[in-house]
């Protein structure tokens, strides 16, 4: 037991003092890293963004229906619980002709061309919303021609092209944001593992000197595998500090960019981790292949 | 103890390093393996240690068999053979202290307190007990060297293999370490050291191997020399030098 907390010991030891005695190497090694991460971490901070954005987008996306002239109170009931009735629907709200007219005021604020007509011109009107996972242009379109059907609905506005267009925009958005994330993920991991390598051949002949006098490969491979992920971890960690305050600092000239969500985090570190493992597995595992000719 | 059969070694460009040797050697013996650069005497020793295996023939070394070594045993082998280089091979970045612990922890047997006692004991067996702080680049090739032999016998080793120990030091310095050596076998490890200087050995009067092209042609005098001069069988007591290789047992005998 006391052999064991001995050898313990000495991989905590070695894997910190590993970053100490190879200074410039270490520093080399993170500076390298915390730029890759950064890339990273501006790539994720898109790809958070432009989701946000088309989640607003697409909760923007619903049917107004026109309410035709002199419909009584009981059928204004009725049609909106006909439209209630509806899969897709989420909510459905009902806006009266003043509160249209008051609407239409705040947004044009020139009260005095609707005093100019005299009369109140603008249709009642049902706002429908719908639910989230239910807001393709088919979904949306069956929806508008059952509510356009109804008796006392004079007119259905849904978005028409505008919503194929926007499907198709997501949609894209959406492909490009896993495609590029995937290579930029890969490349992160890639140029991280490839840093780690080096700082593992910089110490071949340490390893090569261990092997004659009997380690095994996991008494070599522990101490260069914990530095690994020490290192690629704090790169990490630096990375993501660095992005936090240059999002803080960029948010007064656009307050609305949101900042990594913790699952984007987790992702981020998870990716540093992931990298630092396989690289050091496998630059190790090339320093201790063994001659067997 | 140790034993080589018929063993030939090719590498990948067709060069033969070692061509049908045969030898064996016991517990606390001495051998003094001598020839040119690129004559086989690194790859020899490498085999014993199991670097390089052969391509034909066998090696035994205590209870390891090179026909039927596999990778994940090696350590387990080495940890019983203490090897020298003339390059000494310390870690840079490790102090003498630390570069002789590594292979105890290695091993991984022992505490603190006891493994702190063992590195002491060898540092002292090498006369270097007060250099135990330094870093390699602080220390003289002779005490590089002596480091080095410290790390190798910290374990107690079956046998101690010095390849070319002495290669990288001026005469005085490396008469002192082949003094070391000496000592070391004394108290009954063996110890095969390859030097390509025949001076040393028969300053010794210690009985040698020749090896010349990959073949081990003949052994000091009194010894069958093994390929050419067919079988047998002898052993011989070293000549003395100073007080301690008067101790030491020479025993080699080539196997026909």
């Amino acid at each position: 037991m006391r052999a064991f907390l001995s050898k313990l010991f000495y991989f905590l030891k070695e894997t910190l003092q590993g970053l100490g005695r190879h200074k410039s190497l270490s520093v080399a090694t993170l500076v390298s890293n915390v730029a890759t991460f950064l890339v990273f971490g501006v790539i994720l901070l898109l790809t958070a963004n432009v989701r946000l954005v088309a989640k607003h987008l697409e909760e923007r996306k619903g049917i107004v229906a026109f309410v035709e002239e002199g419909v009584s109170q009981e059928r204004l009931g009725y049609l909106k619980s006909e439209i209630e009735k509806l899969p897709q629907v989420e909510t459905v709200s009902f806006v009266s002709k003043e509160e249209a007219l008051e609407e239409f005021r705040k947004s044009i604020g020139r009260e005095e061309i609707l005093d100019a007509l005299g009369t109140n011109p603008l249709p009642a009107s049902f706002e429908v919303r719908l639910k989230p996972k239910q807001r393709s242009v088919e979904e949306i379109e069956e929806a508008a021609n059952f509510i356009g059907n109804l008796q006392g609905i004079e007119e259905v506005s849904f978005g028409g092209k505008w919503t194929v267009s926007l499907d198709r925009i997501l949609r894209t958005l959406t492909i490009l944001n896993i495609v590029i994330g995937c290579i930029v993920g890969l490349a992160v991991a890639f140029i991280v593992a490839n840093t780690v390598r080096l700082t593992v051949l910089a110490r071949k002949e340490s390893i090569e000197i261990m092997k004659v006098v009997g380690a095994t490969r996991n008494f070599i491979r522990i101490p260069f595998l914990l530095e690994g992920i020490l290192h690629t971890t704090i790169s990490a960690l630096v990375a993501l500090v660095i992005l936090y305050f240059g999002h803080k600092a960029m948010s007064y000239r656009l307050p609305d960019v949101a900042f990594l969500s913790p699952s984007l985090v987790a992702l981020f570190i998870v990716v540093g981790l992931g990298a630092g493992i396989v690289g050091t597995h496998f630059s190790i595992n090339e320093v201790l292949r063994e001659k067997r000719n | 103890m140790i034993r080589f059969f018929h063993v030939t070694k090719t590498y990948a460009d067709n060069r033969i390093a070692l061509n049908d040797v045969s030898f064996e050697m016991e517990t606390g013996e001495l051998l003094f393996i001598v020839g040119p650069s690129g004559a086989g005497k690194s790859t020899l020793l490498k085999m014993i240690y199991m670097d390089e295996m052969p391509t034909s023939g066998q090696v035994i070394v205590g209870r390891f068999l090179s026909t039927t070594m596999s990778p994940d045993k090696t350590p387990l082998l080495r940890r019983q053979v203490g090897t020298v280089f003339q390059d000494f091979r310390l870690m840079q970045d490790r102090t003498a202290f630390e570069n002789v612990a590594l292979s105890l922890r290695i091993a991984g047997r022992f505490s603190g307190t006891e493994l702190k006692q063992r590195v002491m004991n060898a540092l002292g067996r090498v006369g270097l007990c007060h250099r135990r702080n330094s870093v390699p680049r602080e220390l003289s090739g002779g005490e590089q060297q002596r480091v080095a032999i410290a790390r190798a016998i910290v374990n107690n080793p079956m046998v101690l293999l010095a390849d070319e120990p002495t290669g990288n030091l001026d005469s005085v310095v490396g008469g002192e370490i082949i003094q070391l050596v000496c000592d070391i076998n004394a108290g009954g490890t063996a110890v095969i050291v390859a030097t390509h200087d025949e001076n040393i050995p028969k300053k010794l009067g210690c009985r040698i191997a020749r090896i010349r092209e990959g073949r081990l042609s003949e052994l000091g005098a009194g010894v069958i020399g093994g390929g050419v001069t067919g079988g047998g069988t002898t052993a011989g007591e070293a000549g003395s030098i100073g007080t301690s290789i008067g101790k030491a047992r020479l025993d080699a005998r080539i196997l026909k």
